[in-house]
């Protein structure tokens, strides 16, 4: 059948480029000069016993292809390693981190998608007037600021009425009630999720537009109005449904850049996520860190574009495999 | 972004920060009496202070872990000095006073140190506390210290053996005489043998792998019970703690990644203090009517020659001691002190900084900025102009690599750099900057054991007792802390003298020599001492601060001070 | 607005001869406002970039104010964290900006443009080698992939220069790819191969040519992500700090606590620039793409990453 050849197919690119993934990681970190013995062997009075039992408890005495071989093993076993700095297992810290990372990213995103896909049918149903123009101008602009340019002049803006940094205030020795706890991070992501809207919300609403457009022109369309149909529910019931097709794929595929892109405002807003802790891991040298961080990252993007396009396949009957 | 400065692998790998007027280094057995002794009590003349509130501190380091066989960064180890019993502490004087040991008495001959310490005193889950939790603690970091407990190997070198005869007795045996025993015993957490137990059965790999999460049974004034990664630490008064109980509720810790995002909140309210204060914001936190005390010190900024005797032949010039004595006519301090550090600063000259007291030693002075007489020097070793405005050395250009690392780099750094890289282009030197981050930088420094780097630039925060800096210019301390290939047999046995020194004068002595010959051997071109300044809000009042820090690893007494204003 | 171009390439067909280029540009420039003022902004700092040593008002590298000294007369855009004149820095920095962005595209440009023309001109298990090579590429993500290239090699321009070309050159091989494919097709080639040309002839002369506009349009594209991308790296202190570039601006502004000193000249005027430049690469190049619009299967938008998407939209509103 067509369409269980196209999945397996793609679902097999997708592990193989995983796979791909996977070992490029342990090899690209293998080739950075400095180690983590190194570092955590600079305590004073340190021996050379203290160095060698360093190297063999993290595993860095064996060949390399040893240590590629065990890194898999174990990986299959869900376990990826201890992390050398803070000597826990780095699932759970990255678990954490993402944890952190995720809502403010999805907020973001969303923030986007609405604020693009409302800019576009705008512009598109307005073509060629000053709100067209004024509207497609920003998209653009926003879309050439570097985000943390961005990210500062929020910062520069909202200085002292929204926080300038964290996650949240818990300087409570109660926890507190869980809604206003929620407030509480809410006031805290406006900023960086803001920053996330406002970088990414041009292309939307490009796509958009040219999108609504080209539907717009349609023949459908036209006889549709000739038939008296009232504009609104044309351009809803049609044109935008049909319109929405490549900014599905577009929002699947910015997702998994965006998880990887929102290191800069994680850095900038001292948001404590996966960017930020890769960050910090790279020069630490804390290799199983990175590793792990770098592969759910990796593997984040690939089951994304592997669902935009199971998605867009099911939307798209013209497209075959 | 960069990495933040107290992060790990620089040399200042736990970074300490005070000045040390270590007078009482001598065998005094503080009695009593020590109970009151600058330990705040009530604020002043025994009149009532306000109590309570919680005190929200922010910094832009972070907790790397709660063990502390495991944490290298400051904040971490300044949480372990507010949650156990140490057995002494520091106080504003940075006279060692008592905090788990209310007495203390060394052997006639060196070798046994005996501690009195607090009776009844208990955790904060109600267990007892006494001498055999601290005898525990020092047997185990001894029988570990090849491998899980290395990091603190330091503090018991030369112990032979901690026991406890009685509940309140523990008794240090050394192998022998150790000059700075009380330095570093102020540095080791005592922790709870009941908890701590298990985890040092077999090869003692569960003491490295225990995450001691909060709530941690606590020794101090406060416990830790609440602690979010990256976010909050939160710490909350212990009424089982045996000492002055602190006047505040609680006390918060809050982490941000960047300065700006720190001073931001103390602005806002949102923060009551802030540790590090960088020189930019000093100006608009006073104009704001805040409290920003600015103290000189312990660090210093160093540029690096390579002082290996072996080092390659292609720049083996370095050691010329006229080369070196010009770099350093070249360097000019106040420049360097005026723009990176705006003022709050010193020019450097010993590699014992002033801070520490009466261990700098005052003969040693800053160069002063001449670059007609850095130009005559290098004429006189014979070092002619050549093409380009490069002098010629031996047949090569004198054209060098400077790794940077990104201690340097990240912050003031390079504004130094690049005023000494201008001021050297004009005496003919150039200086090419190699940025690397801090792990790749001591890697290329001990390249090929030390013979291939030329110059660095890098910085270091001592200990407020001297004999840790010194270490870092031993031989022994090659591949260890040594970051300048300088290796000489006379400063190693006096090192090894000042270590078993018996009396402080004696030890004075010789450390002042050993700087007179670390000056002008020249390994370090000691560049400035930056200032240690803190900000807080006027609504706290008697914040004291122990060798310029009140939130630091020296002393208890900053936040068991510290309470409302008004 | 204007009517869709008529594409050269399409014209000459007919008559079974190679497509003529001449005025195919002028002619874009012709047809589109976008293309004049996106054209005109590139050249604008191109120009800015080369005089930038002789008509500073002060030095790029040496004090010449007071730490964050604010706007004024004698110096219109303040001063940074070091007391040096901003509108200096900026006038410089934006040599090294420029000369970064072009060098990387260039790096992009050769690797991608070979590897396309390869892999669609020869296709079978070439191409799918190659464009599975890219496909793994692309699902790296960017900048943690950018952050420890720059760690193992340190800090430099040259690096940096090279990261960005290597994380750039897949997109421009998809596109060149596709076009090539579509040319390989076309008549002349065909008639080419039937009298015996040699393979490398046949690319040299008859693809490579008409390869040129989407080649520029490509390059210019590109240009703008690899200024974006300098400026990110710089940020996260990839880049070597002495030397000034907008990137390496914002970052010092950032470290030496601008924000909380009030200090909003030491981030907005480079902001601005580097938007400026950006926003002109795009229209310029977005004005050659909508040119060869009716050939193109694909399109672009991505500032960060580009993938080959369907086209959304058709004629001057395209996407």
């Amino acid at each position: 059948m067509q369409r269980a050849d196209y999945v397996i197919k793609r679902g097999f690119f997708a592990l193989v480029t995983i796979f791909v993934a996977v070992t490029l990681n342990f090899f690209l970190f293998r080739v950075l000069p400095g180690s983590a013995v190194t570092d955590l062997a600079r305590v004073p009075h340190a021996s050379p016993q203290l160095r060698h039992a360093l190297t063999v408890e993290f595993g860095l005495d064996k060949p390399k292809w040893e240590q590629y071989l065990i890194y898999l093993r174990e990986l299959v076993h869900g376990n990826m390693g201890i992390s050398f700095n803070y000597q826990q297992p780095v699932i759970h810290l990255l678990i954490a981190d993402l944890k952190n990372t995720i809502p403010m990213v999805t907020v973001g995103t969303f923030a986007a998608v609405v604020v693009g896909v409302s800019t576009g049918v705008l512009s598109a149903w307005r073509r060629g007037s000053p709100p067209d123009h004024i509207s497609t101008n920003l998209a653009i602009f926003a879309y050439a600021f570097p985000t943390q340019w961005l990210g500062l002049m929020l910062l520069i803006l909202f200085a002292g009425i929204l926080p300038a940094g964290g996650m949240s205030d818990p300087f409570l020795f109660v926890a507190e009630p869980f809604w206003q706890h929620l407030g509480d991070i809410g006031t805290h992501m406006i900023l960086p999720a803001g920053t996330l809207m406002l970088t990414a919300y041009g292309s939307y609403t490009l796509v958009v537009r040219s999108s609504l457009l080209e539907t717009l022109g349609e023949d459908y369309v036209l006889t549709a109005r000739a038939k008296g149909l009232p504009v609104r529910r044309i351009v809803w019931r049609h044109a935008v449904r049909n319109a929405l097709l490549p900014m599905v794929t577009l929002i699947a595929l910015d997702f998994g850049y965006i998880v990887g892109g929102a290191l800069l405002v994680e850095v900038i807003f001292s948001w404590p996520g996966i960017g930020e802790a890769m960050y910090t891991a790279i020069g630490q040298r804390d290799y199983p860190m990175l590793q792990g961080g770098f592969l759910i990252l990796t593997v984040s993007v690939i089951v994304l574009n592997f669902a935009s396009d199971l998605v867009y396949f099911r939307l798209d009957p013209r497209i075959t495999a | 972004m960069r990495l933040r400065r107290n992060l790990l692998a620089g040399p200042p790998g736990r970074p300490r920060r005070g000045p040390v007027l270590a007078v009482a280094l001598v065998t005094i057995a503080l009695t009593a009496t020590a109970c009151g002794a600058g330990s705040g009590g009530t604020g002043g003349g025994g009149q009532a202070v306000k109590e309570g509130g919680v005190f929200r501190l922010g910094s832009a380091s972070s907790i790397d872990s709660l063990n502390p066989f495991v944490a290298f960064q400051e904040d971490a180890y300044t949480t372990f000095e507010y949650i156990y019993p140490y057995l002494v502490q520091y106080n504003q004087k940075l006279q060692f006073v008592p905090d788990f040991a209310r007495s203390w008495q060394e052997s006639a001959d060196g070798r046994t140190w005996t501690f009195h310490t607090q009776p009844n005193a208990m955790w904060s889950d109600g267990k007892p506390l006494t001498a055999a939790d601290a005898a525990w603690t020092y047997n185990t970091i001894l029988k570990f210290q090849n491998g899980p407990t290395a990091n603190s190997a330091g503090y018991v070198a030369h112990l032979k053996s901690a026991a406890a005869p009685n509940a309140t007795t523990l008794v240090l045996t050394y192998a022998r005489p150790v000059a700075n025993v009380l330095s570093q015993i102020q540095q080791t957490p005592i922790l709870p043998e009941h908890i701590w137990a298990q985890y040092a059965a077999g090869n003692g790999k569960g003491l490295t792998r225990f995450t001691n999460a909060a709530p941690i049974v606590s020794g101090g004034p406060f416990t830790l019970v609440k602690y979010v990664a990256k976010q909050i630490a939160l710490f909350k008064r212990n009424p089982a703690f045996y000492g002055p109980k602190p006047h505040i509720d609680g006390l918060g810790l809050q982490f941000f990644g960047t300065d700006d995002a720190m001073v931001s909140a103390l602005k806002s309210g949102q923060l009551d203090g802030i540790e590090a204060v960088p020189p930019t914001s000093v100006k608009t936190l006073k104009a704001a009517h805040f409290v920003v005390p600015d103290s000189p010190g312990l660090y210093f900024d160093d540029f690096i020659i390579n002082s290996d005797a072996r080092q390659d032949a292609s720049h083996k010039e370095l050691l010329n001691p006229l080369l070196r004595q010009a770099f350093d006519d070249a360097i000019d301090r106040q420049a360097i002190v005026k723009t990176s550090l705006l003022g709050f600063g010193q020019p450097g000259s010993s590699v014992i900084p002033p801070a520490t007291g009466h261990w700098d030693d005052p003969a040693v002075k800053p160069a002063s900025f001449s670059l007609a007489s850095a130009s005559q020097l290098l004429n006189q070793a014979g070092y002619k102009m050549g093409p380009n405005n490069v002098r010629i050395a031996d047949g090569h250009p004198m054209s060098y690599t400077m790794i940077m690392p990104a201690d340097t780099t990240d912050g003031y750094g390079e504004r130094s750099f690049q005023i000494v890289q201008s001021d050297f282009a004009k005496i003919g030197v150039k200086l090419n900057p190699k940025n690397l981050d801090n792990s790749a930088a001591y890697t290329a420094v001990t390249a090929s054991n030390y013979r291939s780097f030329e110059l660095s630039m890098w910085d270091w925060s001592p200990l407020t007792d001297p004999d840790f800096m010194l270490s870092v210019l031993t031989c022994g301390s090659f591949n260890v802390w040594n970051d300048t290939g300088y290796c000489s047999k006379a400063y190693d046995s006096l090192y090894a003298a000042q270590s078993a020194a018996t009396s402080p004068q004696q030890r004075q002595k010789i450390v002042y020599q050993m700087q007179q010959m670390i000056a002008s051997a020249r390994p370090y071109l000691v560049i400035d001492y930056a200032d240690s300044i803190e900000a807080h809000s006027a609504t706290w009042a008697d914040l004291p601060l122990v060798a310029g820090l009140s939130f630091a690893p020296y002393s208890k007494i900053p936040f068991e001070t510290v309470h409302m204003a008004g | 607005m204007s009517l869709p171009l008529q594409d050269p390439t399409l014209a000459a067909e007919g008559f079974g001869l190679p497509p003529r280029r001449a005025g195919f540009f002028l002619g874009v420039l012709r047809e589109r406002k976008a293309a004049v003022i996106g054209l005109g902004i590139i050249v604008f700092f191109i120009v800015l970039a080369v005089v930038a040593p002789y008509i500073s008002p002060y030095s790029a590298s040496a004090q010449t104010c007071a730490v964050y000294a604010p706007p004024s007369v004698h110096h219109w855009l303040g001063c940074d964290d070091g007391g040096i004149d901003m509108l200096s820095e900026l006038m410089q920095g934006g040599r090294i900006s420029l000369v970064v962005g072009f060098a990387a595209t260039l790096v992009a440009m050769i690797i991608g443009g070979g590897v396309g023309i390869v892999s669609g001109y020869f296709g079978g298990w070439i191409d799918v080698t190659l464009m599975r090579i890219t496909d793994y590429l692309l699902v790296i993500p960017d900048l943690v992939f950018a952050l420890v290239i720059a760690d193992i090699w340190g800090a430099s321009l040259l690096h940096v220069i090279l990261v960005i070309g290597i994380l750039e050159w897949t997109s421009t091989a998809r596109v060149i790819r596709a076009q090539v494919m579509s040319l390989k097709e076309r008549v002349y080639v065909k008639r080419a191969r039937a009298i015996g040309s040699g393979n490398w002839r046949i690319i040299t002369k008859h693809i490579l040519p008409q390869v040129g506009p989407l080649l520029i349009a490509n390059t210019v594209l590109t240009v703008a992500i690899a200024i974006y991308l300098e400026t990110a790296l710089a940020f996260l202190g990839l880049e070597d700090p002495t030397v000034t570039t907008w990137g390496t601006i914002l970052e010092h502004a950032f470290e030496r606590t601008a924000i909380s000193s009030g200090a909003w000249w030491a981030i907005v005027p480079d902001g601005l620039v580097i938007a400026a430049v950006i926003v002109g690469c795009f229209l310029f190049g977005q004005a050659i793409e909508d040119a060869l619009n009716p050939r193109l299967k694909v399109s672009h938008l991505s500032l960060r990453r580009w993938r080959p998407r369907t086209l959304a939209g058709r004629g001057p509103d395209a996407v």
